[in-house]
């Protein structure tokens, strides 16, 4: 049943011009900076990575997370619901279908990024890669699609400027941070940056898991 | 089972404000029954209830006998569509239903080819098939929305509002569907609808909703005899006659309607013929002419509704 709707989010995901081009722009935008600015801020690649890396995938899954809200604009989750589907599947099966695109835009532009480099990466730096940074757009996205589903749309419409608004500022300070300081990963460092999104996801289950349909229902208007 | 839907005794309150107050019915299976009412009755919120998209705050909703919030996998023989059609506007009308087969359960893929095949031909739109459902119109979507709620063979069927936004081929195509369904294969419908003569049409059953209560629950020939039983026209020899008549038997409390139309002074009185002969004698106005109309639902509809208000 998950495959199934994880499947139907990222066809709909290939499909949303939209969407893929806000996915283009950041891509673009961050090569760009990487060209010009960020060139003579930061020596050390990793150190991009390990701040740069997650704000891009949380800015792109930001992008898609919408997809909650619209579902509910259009009325499918009321249709959805009525299904011999839970809230806590749909929550689930819509949060991987939409990190993984999310994640591919991030890998594509790192990629990208280093390639332009021209240096490798090493072996805790892939792994912050293949496991982190997935972990961080899938909690973000977990976490901003469980409160779509709770707030009413006026609600939704003021959290998205919050959320836009907090993303844009983080990435200031990454920038900033960058030009200050060279930073090496260690494996501990990693394992802190994979607790943060894990307990972020595993609360937010919970919550999902103690929803009921009837808040869902009620915010739909 | 005979009762496929059993709602009772529902009451639903949001905050302070009580929406349903003590809503009962039941529904046999094949029965199709309307759901009537004006904007804000309670229809919407008593299908959510029986569809456990909402909690009651007392009573129970049954499908099949159990409650479809708890027994998901009863819900797999209920096809729903709701105000909004369900559809996802990226996909191809058949990728959507392909999708929601898959949910509901239809695992083997030729079954499932062969059933949208089917359900498309059926909603009259095989030949859209691989058009995105972004680009369909209003009427399309919702005829695309009912092949949706088909597509699993549900054995009941819940419609708010199916042949809203439907062209009038379209809206007997819906209704020929419906009755087919119920009458061929034993599908049990609950069906709403602001289209009284629709209504009227297919339904077998009805029950009036008009601020949270039911205020009429009948088979659709007895209803059309309620209340007072009979819808008379009563003609005068001047407009004089009949204004003086229509003053007097309002006054009285008779529920009636003046109509002049060239040579003719009728009014249409829901009452016993011979009751309303009887009080006009006491006024001395002259009857030239009294005979029973044919009520439509609309008639007995507003005059429940007004009645409410």
């Amino acid at each position: 049943m998950l495959k199934v709707i994880i499947w139907k989010e990222i066809k709909e995901t290939i499909r949303d011009r939209n969407m893929l081009s806000s996915a283009l722009s950041i891509t673009l935008l961050m090569v760009m900076l990487n060209m010009t600015a960020l060139r003579q801020l930061i020596a050390n690649l990793e150190t991009f990575i390990l701040y740069m890396a997650p704000c891009i995938g949380v800015l792109v899954g930001f992008s898609l997370s919408y997809r909650f809200t619209r579902e509910k604009q259009e009325g499918t989750i009321e249709t959805l619901l009525c299904s011999p589907l839970t809230l806590k599947e749909l929550w689930l099966s819509k949060v991987i279908g939409l990190t993984i695109p999310s994640y591919v835009v991030t890998l594509a532009t790192v990629t990208i990024l280093i390639l332009i480099r021209g240096h490798g990466i090493g072996e805790i730096v892939a792994v912050y890669i293949l496991l982190v940074i997935p972990m961080f757009i899938a909690s973000a996205i977990g976490l901003l699609g469980y409160l779509q589903y709770v707030l009413g749309m006026k609600q939704v419409q003021m959290l998205n400027y919050v959320v836009f608004f907090t993303l844009f500022a983080t990435l200031y300070a990454v920038v900033r941070k960058l030009s200050l300081e060279t930073t090496t990963i260690s494996w501990s460092s990693i394992c802190l940056a994979l607790m943060l999104p894990l307990i972020i996801l595993t609360t937010t289950y919970h919550l999902v898991a103690r929803l009921s349909k009837e808040k869902v229902i009620l915010t739909i208007n | 089972m005979e009762y496929v839907i059993e709602v009772k005794d529902l009451v639903k309150e949001f905050k302070d404000k009580r929406v349903l107050h003590g809503v009962s019915f039941r529904v046999k299976r094949g029965e199709v029954f309307g759901l009537l009412g004006p904007n804000g009755a309670g229809k919407t919120t008593t299908i959510r209830i029986i569809l456990g998209l909402l909690k009651p705050t007392s009573g129970k909703a049954l499908v099949f006998g159990y409650s479809l919030a708890e027994h998901k996998e009863l819900r797999r023989k209920v096809g729903v569509v709701l105000e909004g059609d369900g559809l996802f506007l990226r996909l191809s009308a058949y990728e959507n239903l392909d999708f929601y087969a898959k949910i509901y359960g239809l695992k083997d893929r030729a079954d499932r080819a062969r059933r949208i095949r089917e359900i498309l031909e059926l909603v009259g739109l095989y030949e859209a098939r691989n058009m995105k459902v972004g680009y369909f119109s209003r009427g399309m979507r919702r005829r695309l929305a009912l092949a949706r709620a088909l597509v699993h063979n549900p054995e009941a069927l819940f419609l708010d509002e199916p042949t809203l936004g439907l062209d009038v081929e379209a809206q007997v195509m819906v209704q020929d569907v419906v009755t087919k369904l119920s009458r061929e294969e034993g599908v049990t419908v609950l069906y709403t609808s602001h289209n009284l003569d629709e209504v009227e049409k297919i339904c077998n059953k009805i029950a009036i909703l008009a601020g949270g209560r039911i205020v009429a629950l009948d088979n659709v020939n007895d209803l059309l005899k309620r209340p007072g039983g009979y819808a008379i026209e009563v003609c005068f020899a001047s407009t004089y006659e009949a204004m003086s008549a229509c003053k007097y038997l309002r006054e009285l409390g008779y529920m009636l309607k003046y109509e002049r139309n060239n040579e003719k002074n009728s009014i249409m009185v829901f009452a016993d013929p011979s009751k309303v002969l009887k009080d006009l004698a006491k006024i001395n106005v002259e009857v030239e002419e009294i005979r029973r109309l044919r009520r439509s639902l609309r008639d007995v509809y507003l005059e429940l509704i007004r009645r409410e208000i």
